[in-house]
């Protein structure tokens, strides 16, 4: 279309559409941002409706202060962020470059440019949030922006927002498929394709792979989930869902560390129990580790089992992973090299005098490790020791202090003294940490584990039964460990769930978990689909070994397809006929129009009839008995011969004169 | 009526001759796919992903609508009223839709093969923009300089439309065989051979609009206003001329030899032209001869027609 200066509908369209766009990020914005965009929207929206002068050349002091305030808003995002254009800075640049390009905006080129940086503006809400409704308002402001673009292109006598908004969901909801089949079949490519902004993944929280006393505190408070699981038949027991993550060998007397590479021996699994097979989809942490059920038997891509029954990913997990394993609860774990003895043994010299002497005493009296492990476990039972989120700061020798002074402490003070107690009794022992317990949501059979499950407890090392779990935790607060933090905790010690009590909170029970099923589903779905679940559902049509180039032949297929059928739907409307009498009055107009009697658009059949037999006396007979047969067909109650009209009509051959 | 009108067949808009094409703004909005895309797999994005393929079936859909908002039509043929040359010709390009769906954002344009990207711009904006309604027929204007005499054809149209989003645009060739007669342009400082002719019992008096009423005739343009019927406007919707019959009329012989003085065949030509034009304003009857042609005495506006005709036409073949 040859458009001229843009109307105050299309403008104020497209603006709205901005600011929508806009709106999820408004909450980071600094509001002096927020403010000059908005600033800017309503000053062109005016300035369309001629309320206010535009800042163009014909205007040299409005024109000034907009290059000013453009200005100021680069500069004072460059400041802002040091110079440093990262994921933050690159969508308030977006901001402050739309508002000016907004008020600029003077011909179909600007405008075309403006509302398709409008769908550049959806996908930057992407960096912060990928939840479903982020999806669902993504999606809106697609069918905003496209009735935007619908509109500018439609004649002003066609404009009515209904049909617009219309022809733009149909559009939209015409693409979903071709969306669909792309989505499943496009072959991931492995990213990052170049370095990615320092702030790319931040806020994202997890356990880590070293353990400073205080740690876990922090993630004891989080209601984040850690990870999800779901089992294929059996269940096991809450007291025996032990989710291991990294052990820690190597002490500083204050910091506990991993294992260093070399120090880990072969260790082999002997079942016992029954094998429990299960799926976890794990939240991004940023680290290789990944968690399962103590202790994994087999494990499916994308997990790793190493040589030391470590679970681990190839790379750092930046978004969800979902993978399967098969666990069992009963069992005997052996092997225990003499390095990784050694370093199993090692205490760092000069710290926790009072330890030693008090393991000195139990190993002394004789017995194995699991009875000097006993020991241990009596001595925290009756020495009146504390569970308690919020122990007292341990300023000296931390596992001095908590064993003999300020006894109150989580599990990772629990863990630590008593791998510290082990030692010095001369029985190999480390760290596991993880997670324990989770809770079952009832609506879609699964398991959610949560930050506030993270746990830490101890393995310590008999010629016999090999590594032994030993939870110095469950001795102190054995409902930490068959319940969960939250019923382990007293009331006041801020539990993050509230009370669910009484029937309103049992339905609020409920809604939790089918919000909680849904996202679980979302999640799996969409945001982890990755290689591995492409390759698993293309088995599932009987497709085997699909690399990226079959991947590529099916997507190309899958969209032939589509596109066949989109095309039978949308151009089916094509082919459909108008109703005899109409086809026949078509077929009328077209032969009079090919003999230089083209009907005006809307000029009434009578009309037009009228002004064929003053031009064509020849023909006015005829030209008035057709049109007479064609009303009666379409407006006389009782009907007329819409076939008769049509045989008379294909007799109709008005020559040129 | 005198109008040149092709008997071509009917052309209807089928597959073969639809094409379509990315509009600049497509390819803007392909580039910025691109990008998101990309910006999808580094930062391994799934609703980046979820988007970038949205609007690439966006794309594609909006294919399939834009070909569709041009499929099906028909061109049912153009014609043209002749033109003096100088002048600009208007070609009604008759354009139906025989489909119960409105097509919108229609632009019907000339294209001749080989047209310049400059020509091709002028040609587009000279286009004329216009929508059909459902089961509708319209005739469309297409207007383009007259500046020889002789048969004057607009040469291939194109019907495009980039709706519904101008990201595709969609087109269709016809070919235009419709021609429009273009007359000699009607100049000249020579007066009315008068001299060359024999009046019957009168001199060079002015002699229209003396004598008895005989008739009402279409409007053509030269006609005199004076000689408009205005009382029969309102009920003709088309404006006559009165003619007079007289025994003063006077006849004239215009004959090339006469204008065998002014050298150029085209102001020869001009000069006939005004002279047919100026006799029959002055309800004479006059004749013409040329060299390859001659009309025999008469008068009317079908007689005026034939003259002009032949004048157009001269020293060409049709």
């Amino acid at each position: 279309m040859n458009h001229g200066e843009l109307s105050v509908r299309e403008v104020s369209w497209v603006a709205a559409a901005l600011l929508a766009g806009l709106v999820p990020h408004m909450q980071r914005f600094p509001a002096l941002l927020t403010l000059a965009f908005v600033g800017a929207a309503l000053w062109r929206v005016l300035g369309a409706r001629g309320r206010l002068p535009l800042p163009d050349r014909a205007h040299p002091a409005l024109w000034v202060l907009k290059q000013l305030v453009a200005v100021s808003a680069f500069a004072g995002i460059y400041i802002a962020y040091h110079g440093q254009l990262g994921r933050e800075a690159g969508v308030e640049l977006l901001a402050a470059l739309l508002g000016l390009k907004l008020l600029e905006m003077r011909n179909a080129r600007d405008y075309y440019v403006v509302s398709f940086l409008g769908y550049f503006l959806v996908v930057t809400n992407f960096f912060y949030s990928q939840t479903m409704f982020t999806a669902l308002y993504m999606l809106a402001l697609v069918v905003f922006i496209t009735a935007v673009l619908v509109q500018f292109n439609t004649p002003p006598a066609y404009r009515s927002s209904r049909a617009v908004l219309r022809l733009a969901g149909l559009m939209t909801a015409q693409a979903m498929p071709v969306m669909i089949v792309a989505f499943l079949l496009f072959p991931r490519l492995p990213g990052p394709l170049w370095g990615l902004p320092q702030d790319a993944f931040d806020g994202v929280t997890g356990l880590s792979d070293e353990l400073t006393l205080g740690e876990v505190a922090r993630l004891g408070l989080s209601d984040a989930i850690a990870f999800r699981v779901e089992f294929e038949g059996a269940v096991p027991r809450a007291r025996d869902r032990y989710w291991r993550g990294p052990t820690l060998m190597h002490s500083d007397g204050r910091t506990w560390r991993v294992a260093r590479i070399g120090d880990a021996a072969e260790q082999r699994v002997e079942a016992r129990g029954p094998r429990y097979r299960y799926r976890v989809t794990l939240e991004p942490h940023q680290e290789r580790w990944l968690l399962g059920l103590e202790m994994v038997t087999r494990a499916e891509p994308p997990a790793l089992r190493t040589a030391d029954l470590r679970l681990v990913a190839a790379k750092p997990v930046r978004r969800r992973v979902s993978y399967a394993l098969s666990s069992v609860v009963d069992y005997r774990l052996l092997g225990l090299s003499a390095s990784e003895r050694r370093a199993a043994l090692a205490l760092p010299a000069g710290y926790h005098p009072r330890a030693r002497e008090l393991a000195a005493r139990w190993a002394a009296s004789g017995g194995g490790p699991l009875a000097i492990a006993e020991r241990a476990l009596d001595f925290y039972r009756r020495e009146g020791f504390v569970y308690s989120l919020t122990p007292p700061p341990l300023p000296g020798d931390v596992i001095d202090e908590f064993l003999f002074e300020t006894r109150e402490g989580f599990c990772e003070h629990f863990a630590a003294s008593f791998v510290t107690l082990m030692r010095a009794a001369g029985v190999p022992a480390r760290i596991a940490t993880g997670y324990q317990g989770g809770e079952f949501n009832s609506l879609a059979d699964y398991f959610v584990v949560r930050q506030r499950d993270a746990h830490a407890w101890a393995e310590i090392y008999d010629e016999q039964a090999g590594w032994v779990r030993v939870d110095p935790t469950a001795a102190v607060a054995p409902t930490r460990v068959s319940l969960g933090l939250g019923d382990a905790l007293p009331a006041s010690a801020g539990s993050a769930r509230g009370a669910d009590d009484g029937v309103a909170g049992a339905f609020l029970a409920r809604l939790r978990d089918g919000i909680e099923a849904v996202t679980h589903g979302w999640n799996r779905w969409v945001l982890s689909y990755t290689t591995l679940q492409q390759q698993r559902l293309l088995e599932r049509f009987g497709f085997d070994g699909v690399d990226a180039g079959k991947l590529v032949v099916a997507l190309t297929l899958a969209l032939a397809a589509v596109t066949l059928v989109l095309a039978a739907l949308i151009l089916a409307a094509t082919r459909r006929r108008s109703d005899p009498a109409q086809q026949a009055w078509q077929e009328f107009s077209r032969r009079l129009g090919r003999v230089g009697l083209a009907r005006a658009p809307g000029e009434a059949p009578r009309a037009f009839a009228h002004r064929v037999a003053r031009a064509r006396a020849d023909l006015a007979a005829e030209v008035i008995a057709i049109t007479r047969l064609y009303t009666r067909c379409r407006y006389s109650r009782a009907g007329g011969d819409a076939r008769g009209l049509l045989r008379r009509v294909r007799r109709f051959r008005p020559r040129r004169r | 009526m005198n109008t040149a009108v092709a008997a071509s067949p009917t052309q209807r808009l089928d597959r073969r001759r639809v094409y379509i094409f990315p509009s600049r703004a497509g390819f803007t909005l392909g580039a910025m796919l691109v990008v998101i895309l990309l910006g999808a797999i580094n930062y391994d994005n799934a609703l980046g992903y979820l988007l970038s393929f949205l609007l690439g079936g966006m794309f594609l859909v909006a294919m399939l609508h834009t070909y569709h908002n041009l499929a099906g039509l028909d061109f049912l043929g153009a014609h043209a009223a002749p033109v003096f040359a100088g002048e600009r010709a208007r070609f009604e390009c008759v354009i139906g839709n025989p489909w119960p769906r409105a097509r919108l954002a229609l632009a019907l344009m000339r294209r001749p093969r080989g047209a310049t990207r400059a020509e091709r711009r002028r040609l587009a904006r000279e286009g004329a923009a216009f929508d059909l309604a459902a089961d509708s027929t319209l005739a469309v204007g297409i207007t383009l300089d007259a500046p020889r005499r002789g048969w004057l054809s607009p040469g291939r149209l194109r019907l495009e439309s980039g709706y519904p989003l101008g990201i595709l645009r969609a087109w269709a060739y016809f070919a235009c065989d419709a021609r429009c007669l273009v007359y000699p342009a009607p100049h000249g400082s020579l007066a009315l051979p008068y001299a060359a002719t024999q009046a019957a019992g009168s001199t060079d008096m002015a002699l229209a609009g003396a004598d008895e009423f005989a008739g009402l005739r279409p409007y053509a343009s030269g006609d005199p206003v004076r000689a408009i019927a205005w009382k029969t406007l309102a009920r003709e919707r088309e404006l006559m001329i009165k003619r007079f019959h007289g025994q003063g009329s006077i006849e004239l012989e215009l004959d090339w030899r006469t204008v065998a003085n002014l050298g150029d065949v085209e102001a020869k030509l001009s000069q006939l032209t005004a002279w047919v034009l100026e006799a029959e304003r002055r309800g004479a009857r006059y004749a013409l001869t040329l060299p390859d042609h001659a009309v025999a005495r008469g008068h009317g506006a079908s007689h005026r027609d034939a003259c002009l005709r032949a004048l157009a036409l001269f020293g060409g073949d049709a």
